[in-house]
C-alpha cells in the first residue's frame, strides 16, 4: 500500500511537471558576445560574399563560423516558420534582399560587419538586432567598434565598423540591421538562422566494395546515389528492409570477412574534428565518442570482430543531434553459437579423455610398481637351498665314495647336482609343473635319507595332471625340510614323512605329515625357513586375485605332525 | 653289435669319467677317440667316422655347435654333453635330440645310448641333427626355425607359425597344425611352453598353449575364453589372465 501510493505521487508530480514545461512559451533566448575584435579568431569564420562595392555604401557582411563543416544551401529562410514583420523592414530599394540568408550550424556566435562604415562617418549611421523578425532585441545602437587595420576583406577599404557577435538557441533567427540616422530606412541587412542538422549517410562501402567506393570519390559532387548504387542495394535486400529515402538497407548484414567498412557522409566536412563517432557493439561501448580520421565526409572502420554493432554519428558543433545506424557482422562458421557449444564439448571430451588416460596410466603404474616390488620381493624370498644341507648331502656323498659305494655315490651325486640346478635356475617363471616340483622333492628327499635313513613317501591323487598344474617353485620344501629335521629325521629309521597332493573341487591340497612330536615342541623358534614360507605365501596372496593360500600346522605333540597348504580356485 | 663312438670334450677329466661310466654301463659302445678341442675333432672324425659323439656344446675356441656346422658331413648320432648351458639346451631341444648334463646320470646316460644305438641301426640320414644345424645357421630368422615332434610313426619338423595351438593331456601334448592335422608327441606341455614362448606362443591355461599370431578375440564371458582363427574355443585360467592380459596388450 505504502509503495503505491508513493509511486503514485511520483506520477502524479512527473505528468504536473511536464505539462508546465508545455505551457511555458518556447525560449526565444539570445546573447550578445563580450570579445573585442582583436580577440576573435577570424580564420575560423566565413564571410558572406556582399560584392566587392568600394563605394562608400555601407553593407553587412556576416560571418560564420567554419569548424569544418560548410555548408551552401540557403533555404534556411523558408524553412523556417517565422513570419517577418514587415514594420521592421523598409528596404534601400538598391540591395538585393534576398541574398543576405545564412544558416549556421554552430551554436557560437555570428559576427556582423559593416564595409562602407569607418571611424570618420559612424556617426551617420546606427545598427539594431532582431530576434525572429519581430522583436527588436537591441535597439539602434550607435557604432563604436571598428576593425583593425590589418584586417583585410575582400577589396574593401580596411577599418569597416564592427558591429559585434551574436547568438541565439537552435531554430531562432536574428537579423542585423543599419540605417542612415538621417533617413529612416535599412541599408542593408543579415538574417542567421541557428539551423539544427545531422549527419546523414550517403552509402556505404564495405570491403568487397572498394571500387565502388573509388567510383564515388571520381563524382564526390553527386550528393545522392546514382542509379547503380541503389540497384546494387536492392540486389541483396528485400524491398522492406531497404529505407525508402536513403535508399540504403535498414540494418546492413556483412559477412565476417567484409570487416573495414567506409561509411560515406552527405554535406562537404573539410575537418576530421567536425566530425565525431561512437561505435556500439552488443549494446556496449566499443569506441567511445571521438573524432573522425580523416579529414573527409567518410568514417572508416576497420577490422571489426563479428557482432551486432550501432555507429552513432554528429557533428562536433551540434552534439544533440546524432543519427544511429545498426549493422551486424556475422561470426565466421567457428565462431557460431553452435560451432562454439560442439568445440566446448569437444575439449571438454579432450580434457576428460586425457585425464582419464593420464590417470589411468597412473593407476597402471602404481600398479605395475607394485607387482615389480611383489615379483622382486618374491624372487628374493624364493628358498635357497640350505646350506646346511648342501654340505650334509656333500657329506653325504664323500662318505658313500669312501666306502667305496661308486654307484651310489654317483647315483646321489647326479641328484644333488639336478637339485643344485633347480635352485640355480634364475627362473623368471614363479610357478612350475607340478611334477617337476615333485621329482625335486624326490630328490631332496633322497639325498636326506641317505643321511637320516627315514622314510618317506610321495602321493599324487590319480586324477591330478602333474604335468599340467602348477605351484610356486620350491614352496614347500621349507616345509619338507622342517618335517625331517624336526619330525622324521630324529626317529632315523622308524621316522616317515609323507607327501600327498590331491584335489578338492577347485581346491589344491598339499599335506605333509611326520611322525614327530611336532617343529613347535622341539624348536623354540619356527624356523627361518617357516617364516620364509609365510611370508611367501602372504605376498602371493598379494598378486593373485581370485586365488588364495592358507598354510596351517597341527601337532600332537607326540608323533603327528601335519602340515596343510590349500590352494584355494586353483583350477 | 658294437658301436663307433667319439668324445669331444674340453677336459681330460671329463672325458676320463664319461671313457668309465661308458665302459661299465654300456658295454655296445666302443670308444675309438677323443678330442679336447676343435681342430683335433675335425680330424679325428674324418679318420674314425664314428657312428655316435659324444659332444661338449661349451669348449674353447670352436665350441661344439660350431663344430658341427663346420663339418660338410655328419653322419653319425650326437648326444651332447653340458655343464649349464640354457640356449644350447633350447636349440637341441627344439630339434628332439639328446642331451646329458654334467655329472653324467647313468640311467640317463644308457637311456641316451640306447637311443642313439637304435638311429645307427636304422642307419637313415640324421634329419634332427641337420634341423639343429639350419636353426643354428638361422639363429636370428626365428620364423625360420622348425620345432622337431616326435610321434610314434615319425619326426616332423614344423615351423612355429605352422602350430597354431597345443593341447596337454598330463604326459602328452596335442599339436593342431595350420593343415589341420594334429600331432600328439609324449611330451608333457610344459618344455614345449618353455621351448616355444620366444616365439609368440602362451600358456593361456593349464591344459592350454596358444600361438598369439592365431587369436582371433578373448571373448570375456563364461569365465573367459580365447577364440582362435580355426573357430577353436580356448579357456583361458583365473591364474594366467594378468600374464595374458599383459602378452596381448591393449589388443583386445
Amino acid at each position: 500500500m505504502d509503495l503505491s501510493f508513493n509511486y503514485m505521487i511520483r506520477i502524479l508530480f512527473s505528468i504536473f511537471f511536464i505539462l508546465l514545461v508545455k505551457c511555458l512559451p518556447a525560449q526565444e533566448v539570445w546573447s550578445e558576445s563580450a570579445l573585442a575584435f582583436k580577440d576573435i579568431n577570424w580564420f575560423n569564420y566565413a564571410t558572406s560574399y556582399a560584392g566587392s562595392d568600394q563605394s562608400l555604401n555601407p553593407t553587412i557582411v556576416t560571418a560564420i563560423p567554419y569548424n569544418g563543416v560548410y555548408t551552401y544551401f540557403d533555404n534556411a529562410w523558408k524553412s523556417n516558420k517565422i513570419t517577418i514583420d514587415s514594420s521592421l523592414f523598409k528596404f534601400n530599394k538598391a540591395l538585393n534582399d534576398n541574398s543576405l540568408q545564412f544558416p549556421t550550424y554552430d551554436s557560437s556566435e555570428v559576427y556582423f560587419l559593416a564595409p562602407g562604415i569607418f571611424s570618420n562617418n559612424a556617426n551617420t549611421y546606427e545598427y539594431r538586432i532582431i530576434l525572429n523578425g519581430k522583436t527588436v532585441v537591441k535597439p539602434w545602437t550607435a557604432i563604436s567598434q571598428f576593425a583593425d587595420n590589418s584586417f583585410q576583406l575582400n577589396n574593401f577599404k580596411k577599418g569597416m565598423a564592427f558591429l559585434g557577435g551574436y547568438k541565439t538557441t537552435w531554430n531562432n533567427l536574428l537579423i542585423a540591421q543599419i540605417r542612415n540616422k538621417t533617413v529612416d530606412s535599412i541599408l542593408s541587412f543579415s538574417a542567421v538562422t541557428w539551423e539544427e542538422i545531422k549527419p546523414a549517410l550517403l552509402n556505404i562501402y564495405p570491403s568487397g566494395e572498394l571500387n565502388g567506393f573509388l567510383a564515388r570519390l571520381k563524382k564526390s559532387w553527386v550528393n545522392s546515389l546514382t542509379r547503380e548504387e541503389q540497384k546494387k542495394w536492392q540486389s541483396l535486400y528485400s524491398k522492406e528492409e531497404i529505407n525508402s529515402i536513403s535508399f540504403l538497407p535498414k540494418k546492413l548484414i556483412l559477412p565476417a570477412k567484409d570487416n573495414n567498412i567506409i561509411f560515406y557522409l552527405q554535406g562537404d566536412i573539410y575537418k576530421k574534428e567536425a566530425l565525431e563517432y561512437q561505435l556500439q557493439k552488443d549494446s556496449k561501448t566499443y569506441t567511445d565518442w571521438k573524432s573522425n580520421e580523416y579529414d573527409n565526409n567518410l568514417i572508416w572502420l576497420q577490422n571489426l570482430s563479428p557482432g551486432e554493432y550501432l555507429l552513432n554519428i554528429r557533428y562536433r558543433s551540434q552534439r544533440h543531434n546524432t543519427i544511429s545506424y545498426p549493422f551486424r557482422i556475422k561470426p565466421f562458421w567457428y565462431q557460431r553459437p553452435v560451432a562454439r557449444m560442439i568445440f566446448v564439448i569437444l575439449a571438454v571430451l579432450l580434457f576428460f579423455l586425457i585425464y582419464r588416460l593420464w590417470k589411468q596410466q597412473q593407476i597402471s603404474r602404481s600398479e605395475k610398481l607394485k607387482k615389480e616390488k611383489l615379483h622382486t620381493q618374491l624372487k628374493s624370498l624364493r628358498a635357497q637351498l640350505n646350506p646346511h644341507f648342501v654340505f650334509n648331502a656333500l657329506g653325504s656323498i664323500q662318505g658313500l665314495i669312501n666306502n667305496n659305494q661308486i654307484d651310489n655315490a654317483n647315483h646321489y651325486l647326479t641328484e644333488f647336482s639336478s637339485l643344485l640346478r633347480e635352485s640355480l635356475k634364475n627362473k623368471d617363471a614363479e610357478n612350475v609343473p607340478l611334477s617337476e616340483e615333485v621329482k625335486l622333492l624326490e630328490t631332496y628327499l633322497s639325498l636326506e635319507q641317505l643321511r637320516f635313513h627315514f622314510k618317506y613317501t610321495i602321493s599324487v591323487q590319480d586324477s591330478l595332471p602333474a604335468n599340467e598344474i602348477e605351484i610356486p617353485s620350491l614352496l614347500i620344501q621349507p616345509l619338507v625340510e622342517n618335517a625331517i629335521k624336526h619330525g622324521a629325521g630324529p626317529l632315523y629309521e622308524k621316522g616317515i614323512v609323507e607327501i600327498h597332493f590331491s584335489i578338492n573341487k577347485s581346491d589344491f591340497r598339499i599335506s605333509i605329515v611326520d611322525n614327530g612330536s611336532g617343529y613347535a615342541a622341539s624348536s623354540p623358534s619356527n624356523g627361518f625357513g617357516i617364516n620364509l614360507v609365510k611370508e611367501r605365501i602372504m605376498l602371493l596372496n598379494e598378486s593373485l586375485s581370485n586365488q588364495k593360500i592358507h598354510l596351517s600346522f597341527e601337532s600332537n605333540k607326540i608323533n603327528h605332525t601335519s602340515v596343510q597348504l590349500i590352494f584355494e580356485n586353483w583350477f | 653289435m658294437l658301436v663307433k663312438a667319439v668324445i669331444i670334450d674340453d677336459e681330460q677329466n671329463n672325458i676320463d669319467n664319461l671313457f668309465a661310466l661308458l665302459q661299465k654301463h654300456c658295454k655296445q659302445v666302443s670308444i675309438l677317440a677323443t678330442a679336447k678341442n676343435a681342430e683335433e675333432a675335425e680330424l679325428m672324425l674324418l679318420q674314425h667316422m664314428p657312428d655316435l659323439v659324444f659332444l661338449d656344446i661349451q669348449m674353447p675356441g670352436k665350441n661344439g655347435f660350431e663344430l658341427l656346422q663346420s663339418l660338410h658331413d655328419r653322419m653319425f648320432e650326437v648326444i651332447f654333453v653340458t655343464a649349464y648351458d640354457q640356449f644350447g639346451i633350447q636349440a637341441v631341444k627344439f630339434s628332439a635330440l639328446d642331451y646329458l648334463l654334467k655329472p653324467v646320470a647313468v640311467e640317463e646316460l644308457k637311456k641316451a645310448v640306447q637311443k642313439a644305438i637304435d638311429k645307427v641301426l636304422l642307419k637313415s640320414k640324421n634329419v634332427q641333427l641337420e634341423n639343429l644345424i639350419e636353426l643354428l645357421q638361422q639363429q636370428q630368422h626365428k620364423e625360420e626355425h622348425r620345432l622337431a615332434l616326435t610321434t610314434l610313426k615319425e619326426t616332423r619338423f614344423v615351423f612355429t607359425k605352422q602350430i597354431i595351438h597345443c593341447i596337454s593331456s598330463n604326459n602328452y601334448t596335442t599339436f593342431y597344425l595350420t593343415t589341420s592335422e594334429k600331432l600328439i608327441v609324449s611330451k608333457p606341455i610344459f618344455e614345449y611352453e618353455e621351448l616355444l614362448s620366444g616365439y609368440g606362443f602362451i600358456r593361456c591355461h593349464q591344459s592350454h598353449l596358444v600361438n598369439k599370431k592365431y587369436i582371433k578375440s578373448w571373448i570375456k564371458e563364461d569365465g573367459g575364453y580365447l577364440l582362435l582363427e580355426n573357430l577353436t574355443q580356448v579357456p583361458v585360467s583365473r591364474n594366467k589372465k594378468e600374464t595374458l592380459k599383459k602378452e596381448l596388450g591393449e589388443l583386445f
